[in-house]
């Protein structure tokens, strides 16, 4: 049995995964400013709501483009969501590795595999960049977290960020998951 | 009324940034004084097509361009501006919401500040010629900038991505020189030292007091080409908190960072005009590069117009916040 299916062989895990998937999505879209909720906005002065308007002029460029949205999508009349393709599919890719992380390590922790006897939480450490890759393309955010005097020098590591919370969360699963995967695998095959 | 001489506090932040003071004010002057000489008579600065800048100050103010984070064009030109009516842009914009506005052509335009801070620059046309209509969010400036570059070549302009004192520095795309807006020279590139021709008249604005001057004027349509969260601002309560994002060169606390100031530039001076406290005073004359000017309040528009005293001809004088303007000015007049 892989430690994957052996992860996902319970309700809670699921639940764990999607809930972490969606609550790091919905802060990531809110740092980004990707998702903004202002009560006083009035949105419906651009037309009936919902409304959605897709990007005129959308080309494979946007899946670069930080700061260009590839659709609008007043949901209400204070509440928008706008995010660009590196924006959603960052949010998408880090919000699953935060999820898949998240359910394997407490599976691993309440089941007590061998594996899990210590340590196996190190994806926790990659969360930190994950959430840093959040600011990275809006610096007024990036002044509301650390401040003027080092909006600069975060500015200038933020290309980085995104790589370096998808490598760390990758690292942390494949590394959780080998060991899982030992456990489980040999506690599944026959006595020699 | 009295012009304020004296120099606030001024001080360097920025460890990339460490230039004396005095030095600077040498070659500020020489920068405000060549971009006079490069003037007729006693036409503003920013009219000016001929040099201005020193040579040992422009690449100073070169080396102190930063990247604000978006790449070239990242924050994207309005390139083909489509307007609305007053009337069905009322179904729109609220009479408080803020607007720049000019009349070109012969036709009275607003354009929304809701919509121009996702874009900075709207790339248009008067008189079959360029014009380029700018706001920088981070400065709170909007300024109008002929797209005929000095040597009579026309272009549009492009956002940098790089900011200097906090202040957008749009590129011209003919040459790719660098021109940060409050300054109005280009500092880098085949233009350099080379001043940008200012369109004065345009003025900062609410929706309902234009459309209640000028009921059969034009507004920018959000039909921008692009997809923004129209009605919403990248930069939050920016506006109103103490603070800048990005390093200046020279800060003066007389004022709070972000009061609204109205920057004048003539016969190679500056003066700051407090936009509140001329609200209450109307009408005031003052002394600018030895000229004599004469500071008006527009009750109608809620603006503040400069004209030359000589000639009545308005100057370009532009909504702007103290930081910034202190920043490119360190040695402004203050109306008091």
């Amino acid at each position: 049995m892989s430690a994957i299916a052996w992860t996902f062989g319970t309700r809670r895990a699921w639940v764990i995964a999607v809930t972490a998937f969606l609550a790091y999505g919905a802060l990531y879209l809110f740092a980004t400013k990707a998702f903004v909720l202002e009560a006083t906005a009035g949105f419906s002065r651009f037309g009936a709501l919902p409304k959605l308007i897709v990007a005129p002029d959308l080309t494979l460029g946007h899946l670069t483009r930080w700061l260009d949205p590839v659709f609008v999508l007043y949901l209400s009349d204070g509440a928008v969501l706008s995010p660009s393709a590196p924006v959603l599919l960052t949010a998408l890719v880090l919000g699953s590795l935060i999820g898949l992380n998240a359910a394997v390590t407490v599976e691993a922790a309440l089941r007590r595999p061998p594996a899990c006897e210590r340590g196996g939480a190190w994806w926790v450490v990659a969360v930190l960049p994950s959430f840093l890759a959040s600011f990275s393309c809006c610096a007024p955010t990036i002044l509301l977290l650390v401040g003027a005097t080092f909006a600069g020098a975060v500015i200038a590591v933020v290309p980085f960020v995104v790589p370096v919370a998808a490598a760390l969360l990758l690292g942390s699963l494949a590394w959780s998951l080998r060991r899982l995967e030992r456990t489980t695998v040999l506690a599944a095959a026959p006595a020699a | 009324m009295e012009a304020d001489r004296t120099a606030g506090r001024s001080s360097l932040k920025g460890h990339s940034m460490k230039l004396r003071r005095r030095d600077f004010l040498a070659l500020s002057a020489g920068a405000l004084a060549a971009q006079a000489c490069g003037a007729t008579g006693g036409a503003p600065p920013s009219t000016g097509s001929a040099s201005g800048g020193a040579p040992d100050e422009l690449d100073v103010i070169s080396g102190l361009i930063q990247s604000g984070g978006p790449p070239p064009d990242g924050i994207p030109p309005i390139e083909k501006p489509r307007y609305v009516s007053i009337r069905e842009a009322s179904e729109i914009w609220r009479d408080d919401d803020v607007v720049d506005a000019l009349i070109l052509d012969g036709q009275a335009r607003a354009y929304p500040r809701m919509i121009t801070v996702w874009h900075e620059i709207v790339n248009e046309t008067a008189g079959g010629k360029p014009v380029s209509i700018t706001y920088c969010p981070l400065t709170g400036s909007a300024l109008v900038f002929s797209g005929v570059l000095p040597d009579g070549t026309t272009t549009t302009f492009g956002t940098s991505g790089q900011l200097y004192n906090s202040n957008l520095v749009m590129y011209d795309r003919a040459t790719n020189s660098f021109w940060p807006q409050l300054f109005g020279t280009a500092v880098r590139g085949t233009h350099k030292g080379q001043r940008l021709e200012e369109l004065p008249g345009a003025v900062t604005t609410t929706f309902g007091r234009w459309k209640a001057k000028h009921p059969d004027g034009l507004v920018l349509s959000t039909d921008t080409g692009h997809a923004r969260s129209y009605g919403t601002s990248p930069y939050g309560s920016y506006d109103t908190q103490e603070g800048t994002i990005f390093p200046v060169r020279f800060e003066d606390d007389r004022y709070p960072q972000k009061k609204v100031v109205v920057g004048v530039r003539w016969n190679g001076a500056a003066l700051a005009i407090p936009k509140e406290e001329h609200r209450r005073r109307r009408e005031a004359s003052a002394e600018v590069g030895g000229s004599s000017v004469v500071v008006l309040y527009d009750e109608e528009l809620d603006a503040v117009r400069v004209l030359d005293r000589a000639t009545t001809e308005p100057l370009v004088a532009y909504d702007v916040m103290w930081f910034a303007w202190v920043a490119f000015y360190p040695d402004t007049e203050v109306l008091t």
